[in-house]
């Protein structure tokens, strides 16, 4: 599914992000990328969702040379993953559902439809009695999870979680952790950065250090 | 197509919203772009109203040639006809011209007790070009003939006032474009500051999955919605001003027994300046939008 072909990242200013990376992660596998902050996690997963651009080397998503896209397209690869980002990235002018609902607007769902499937993600991650509440009044468990509902609520095949469990103590990482796993269960390819050692239970574990895989 | 649609009425109710959720702002914004416009407008308006009293004129072109005391009346007809690009000639003896003159200024037995008529005969000639060369030679060549006392050609000023409402009309298509300049500046303005407090909004439409066209559709109805709210605006103005000052004109008119307002806002004129309006409005957001989306380029 997803497939780094000797891949550097040299940021501006000379920063060795990523050294040579060369792995491939099958569909449905469930991958967990350790290391010590500043190893080149969360590069790693900016790459795959084209926030990134390689310096050098071929990176494929789906089959798609993503080192190559045209800008236009990127949307539409974006549409096919989750990203999930440590600090949430919720829009607090606005409710909780209308935050889940956001990336079926962009893809142009009826809003029936989308309402459907915006309640049905936030059951999923518990906070269905909560569509009504601004983010802001929620703890930071809560709106990681909110960031989850909102990732999940597209149905990807690819989710990608940048330290999703960072900010939080470990009762709500575990919770977190739990349903990560729920949806690897349920068929998604999953990708998530952590410093964390005690929080990866089963996977694949790719461990970074210094911009170089060395397991 | 369905999506498109669906696309279409998130971005206007956005707009929509956007707009009422600071009413005072976005109405002094509202003010600028119509007082703006209405400039141009009413210039407009008395510049077409110019045009059409001088259509409403007798032919700017006649040839007035007024005849010495010595002259036999209709004697000259022959000569004249005989003249090239001459059209055709109307003789006005010196009684009828009297008789008129009485007329038109009521003056009565006045007429009467004159003790001698202090009109000269006069022939009216309609040439059959109008450029200035061809009726500058006819004017020496009627000059030239026997008992010619006068030659008066109109097409003077009426040259005069061609070249005054030319300039008029260059002076209202130079302003027209000033304005429009300050008019994509406005609402350019206005959407930077839009852009800047939706910027997380943006960002984090662009990370899952928005297009550019997307993230733009909002901006541009708001653009062109601003821009023809405040078309109404200047069309409101326009229109308010010249209610206001009808009665005058209409004093003024008969005065002069003529109709000096004929022409107001018409249809044409009213929806040219609306969709201008619109279209400044939108290109002025396009502008602020592709700026910001170059800007936050990084998360693409």
């Amino acid at each position: 599914m997803i497939g780094f072909d000797r891949v550097s990242k040299r940021y501006p200013g000379g920063h060795d992000a990523l050294k040579d990376v060369t792995l491939e992660i099958e569909a449905g596998e469930m991958v967990f990328l350790t290391g010590h902050s500043g190893a080149g996690k969360s590069t790693l997963i900016k790459l795959i969702a084209s926030i990134e651009r390689a310096t050098s080397g071929t990176i494929y998503v789906n089959n798609h040379n993503v080192t190559k896209i045209r800008r236009a397209a990127i949307p539409y690869l974006r549409r096919n993953m989750g990203l999930i980002f440590q600090d949430h990235k919720l829009l607090f002018d606005r409710n909780v559902i209308q935050n889940v609902l956001l990336p079926l607007e962009i893809a142009g769902f009826s809003r029936h439809d989308a309402h459907a499937r915006a309640r049905a993600a936030l059951d999923k991650v518990g906070l269905l009695q909560r569509e009504k509440a601004n983010p802001i009044a929620l703890s930071g468990g809560e709106q990681q999870r909110v960031c989850i509902a909102r990732a999940v609520v597209s149905r990807p095949t690819l989710l990608l979680a940048d330290e999703p469990t960072g900010n939080l103590d470990s009762a709500y990482a575990a919770e977190i952790m739990q349903m990560f796993k729920a949806f690897h269960q349920a068929g998604t390819t999953i990708i998530i950065s952590t410093h964390d050692q005690s929080a990866i239970s089963a996977g694949r574990v790719i461990h970074l250090e210094h911009g170089k895989v060395t397991s | 197509m369905k999506t498109w649609l669906i696309h279409h009425r998130q971005a206007v109710i956005a707009t929509l919203r956007q707009m009422f959720s600071t009413p005072l702002a976005s109405l002094f914004t509202l003010f600028a772009i119509g007082i703006t416009l209405s400039l141009p407008t009413s210039m407009m308006v008395i510049l077409n109203n110019a045009t059409d009293i001088t259509a409403t004129l007798p032919n700017p072109n006649e040839i007035s040639v007024y005849m010495d005391e010595h002259s036999n009346g209709a004697q000259l007809k022959r000569q004249l006809s005989g003249l090239p690009n001459v059209a055709s000639t109307q003789f006005i003896p010196k009684q009828t011209a009297l008789a008129q003159i009485g007329q038109q200024l009521n003056l009565g037995q006045l007429i009467n007790d004159l003790p001698k008529n202090p009109l000269p005969d006069a022939w009216v000639i309609t040439p059959v070009s109008n450029d200035a060369a061809s009726l500058k030679q006819l004017v020496t060549q009627l000059q030239k003939l026997p008992d010619v006392d006068l030659v008066q050609a109109d097409h003077v000023w009426s040259q005069r006032l061609d070249a005054l409402l030319k300039l008029g009309r260059d002076m209202l298509l130079l302003l027209a474009g000033i304005l429009a300049i300050a008019l994509i500046a406005i609402t350019s303005n206005t959407i930077r500051l839009q852009i800047s407090t939706r910027h997380a909004e943006i960002e984090v439409s662009q990370l899952i999955g928005a297009t550019d066209r997307y993230i733009r559709r909002p901006f541009l109805y708001f653009g062109v919605m601003q821009g023809l709210l405040g078309g109404i605006i200047a069309w409101l103005i326009v229109f308010t001003c010249i209610q206001l000052l009808m009665p005058q004109f209409l004093a003024l008119g008969k005065l002069y027994g003529t109709d000096l307002l004929i022409h107001t806002l018409t249809l044409t004129d009213s929806l040219l300046l609306l969709t201008l309006s619109a279209a400044m409005g939108w290109i002025g957001a396009y502008f602020a939008v592709s700026r910001s989306l170059a800007n936050i380029k990084k998360f693409a």
